[in-house]
């Protein structure tokens, strides 16, 4: 098996999930370690940097894994493309939407590297499901999709999410990126986008941002989402309405199990009462006792380095994209 | 392994898969051929699920004795390979089985579930190989006229071979390592040697393809309730109960990846419930449950069980692996 070189840049818990995955996917031989905090790699045996450059330039890594603070990817994922490094960065993949226009401007010089950015949510099981049973058509056609995606933050924290400076954003960029992700990845792009942002509660803090949006595709798919980190408890609701049913994801799998049980709900449209109950149709769910996303996603990245291939999710497309309907969004 | 419940939200309180004359039939004719055809009793037997432990004695019905793995808690019959062919071969069963008031009831009380697992074995195997339509599939065991035609009519088969059926000799147009897709429900448990079934059942399968099984488990509630009370297992119908744990073993070795398990049944507390005056002081609990629980409780309890992996009735999706 193939073994890539790899350093990880930024040991927080995301750096700290990636070390232990690529450990667990035996493809990457991970040599060394940066983070500008030095006790963050007191744990580590692998050598350790706290600056970035000093950590590409010296050890001449074939794989960058970046798990930094927002404004600071875009600059190491663009310095590792033009070293000839293969790159997979934590999203967002910046601040603003220039952050990410200016990565794919490099990454067209450098076509030869392979950049993935951890749209991990698309790994999921009942993400893996909903996406399967949509491409088969036993329910048709989605027409519309809600989702409420939101956490209960002290926003009085001083860490770096809660910094504009740092993060470009709030709760929107920081959470409600996957969802809007996971809407294109159902249903395709947006071409008309509408949003509402306000600080309802922590009237100080850049972290909050509740957002309201509607967009809509050619198509006429309409989707809504609600991000809020006001939520007071951690929440994941995606609803899809299709023309023949309906698709329900509840809870989210994590390591904090703090987003509940992953659940993943269908029915059929069943206007007849073959269910005998109207209103009520015949339900169906899956539950999920396994997270295995991050082991999913880390080997769809190496298959892509080892065949030298096209990235399935994650590409720098699906990056600008997602990065333009939160534009839209913040500026609306 | 990807590891799945799956529950639905309607209550099987009223209902019945079977019609009482049919069922009454079928029960009395095992017990007189049972009565008439015993096995002898062994102990020491070796489970022959894992094959690693050793069965013990469970309950004992129509003098033949079910014993209970020690190591993976698989059921098992001990039963005499003589008398059980002859009991699969019985023309008299046989002729009752095939006759057109049988199916015809069968279909009536089972059309909706068999349109039901049709569509969930269409998603499933979308969702496994990425196509559900135009497939290869051997049908093992299948013994319901309509359900036969529901299977070979819908878009799933471009080829249909139907085998060990009752309805008709086998068919053979789906070469050995040529079907996409093996069905096989309620074929395992009349089996003695349920690894045998699963070798001979992956010769049908291509490489990759899949194997979807289904089957009632000795880890099921009812089962594990009613013992020998239980009147919807019986000797020589259903002899081989495989725990999950024991049939993911069994998979495994044989040479399948177990890709999801679930116990989607729907109809244990239904029989527990029938028999609940029969239940005996050791089991004031569940007596005390099904004695005070309205419906919604009941049908709560029969939802934590198919999501627990404590129905009787288990689904298994596996993929033929690489030699």
């Amino acid at each position: 098996m193939k073994r890539f070189k790899t350093i990880i840049i930024g040991m927080g818990r995301m750096g700290q999930s990636r070390y232990r995955t690529m450990r667990e996917t035996g493809g990457f031989f991970v040599t060394a370690l940066c983070d500008a905090c030095k006790q963050k790699l007191n744990d580590y045996e692998e050598k350790k940097y706290t600056d970035w450059k000093e950590c590409i330039d010296t050890e001449l890594p074939e794989v960058v894994v970046v798990s930094t603070v927002n404004a600071v990817t875009p600059d190491i994922v663009c310095y590792a493309l033009e070293r000839e490094c293969h790159v997979f960065a934590e999203k967002p993949p910046g601040k603003t939407l220039e952050d990410v226009l200016r990565i794919k401007n490099v990454l067209e010089k450098f076509s030869g590297q392979v950049l993935k950015f951890g749209f991990n949510h698309r790994y999921h099981n009942s993400v893996i499901e909903a996406k399967c049973l949509i491409e088969s058509g036993v329910l048709g056609n989605v027409v519309a999709l809600r989702g409420v995606y939101g956490k209960a933050a002290d926003l009085s924290l001083k860490e770096w999410r809660n910094d504009i400076s740092l993060a470009g954003g709030g709760i929107l960029l920081d959470q409600g990126i996957h969802m809007l992700d996971l809407f294109r990845y159902f249903v395709g792009d947006f071409s008309e986008i509408w949003g509402y942002t306000d600080r309802l509660v922590w009237k100080n803090s850049a972290g909050e941002d509740t957002a309201f949006a509607t967009l809509k595709t050619d198509k006429g798919q309409i989707a809504t989402i609600h991000s809020s980190a006001i939520q007071w408890k951690h929440k994941f609701d995606l609803d899809i309405v299709l023309t023949g049913g309906y698709i329900a994801l509840n809870g989210l799998l994590t390591s904090t199990k703090s987003y509940g049980e992953e659940r993943i709900t269908y029915y059929y449209k069943d206007l007849e009462v073959k269910s005998g109950h109207i209103g009520n149709p015949k339900e169906y769910t899956l539950c999920f006792d396994e997270d295995h996303s991050w082991n999913i996603e880390m080997k769809e990245f190496y298959t892509a380095l080892i065949k030298r291939g096209e990235i399935e999710n994650g590409t720098i497309e699906d990056a600008v994209a997602v990065m333009r309907m939160i534009d839209k969004i913040y500026n609306s | 392994m990807l590891r799945s419940y799956q529950y639905t939200n309607t209550s099987y309180l009223e209902h019945s898969l079977h019609d009482e004359f049919s069922r009454e039939y079928e029960v009395n004719f095992a017990k007189r051929f049972v009565m008439e055809n015993p096995s002898m009793k062994r102990s020491n037997v070796r489970c022959p699920v894992c094959q690693k432990g050793t069965g013990e004695f469970f309950y004992n019905k129509w003098d033949i004795d079910y014993m209970r793995c020690n190591k993976c808690k698989s059921v098992f019959a001990i039963v005499d390979d003589d008398a059980l062919k002859k009991y699969n071969d019985s023309p008299e069963l046989k002729k009752f089985r095939t006759e057109k008031n049988y199916q015809e009831m069968a279909s009536t009380n089972r059309h909706g579930i068999w349109q039901e697992n049709i569509d969930w074995i269409m998603l499933r195997t979308f969702r496994f190989c990425k196509q559900n339509k135009g497939l290869a599939v051997v049908d093992i065991g299948n013994r319901f006229e309509k359900y036969v035609d529901m299977i070979k009519s819908s878009p799933l088969c471009k080829a249909y071979d139907l085998r060990k059926s009752i309805l008709c000799e086998d068919n053979l147009t789906i070469s050995n390592g040529n079907a996409d897709l093996v069905l096989c429900f309620d074929y395992m448990q009349g089996s003695k040697n349920p690894e045998e079934r699963l070798l001979e059942v992956k010769k049908y399968l291509k490489e990759d393809g899949l194997l979807i099984l289904g089957t009632r488990a000795g880890s099921g509630f009812d089962i594990l309730t009613l013992k020998g009370k239980n009147e919807k297992i019986y000797p020589y119908e259903h002899i081989m109960l495989p725990s999950l744990e024991g049939l993911t073993e069994l998979l495994e070795k044989t040479g399948y990846e177990v890709l999801e398990l679930t116990t989607p049944g729907v109809m244990d507390v239904k029989y527990v419930f029938d028999y609940k005056d029969k239940l005996g002081d050791r089991e004031t609990f569940v007596k005390s449950l099904l004695e005070t629980g309205f419906q919604g409780m009941l049908q709560e309890f029969q939802r934590f069980l198919q999501k627990s992996g404590m129905s009787s009735f288990v689904r298994v999706i596996a993929k033929k692996g690489r030699e």
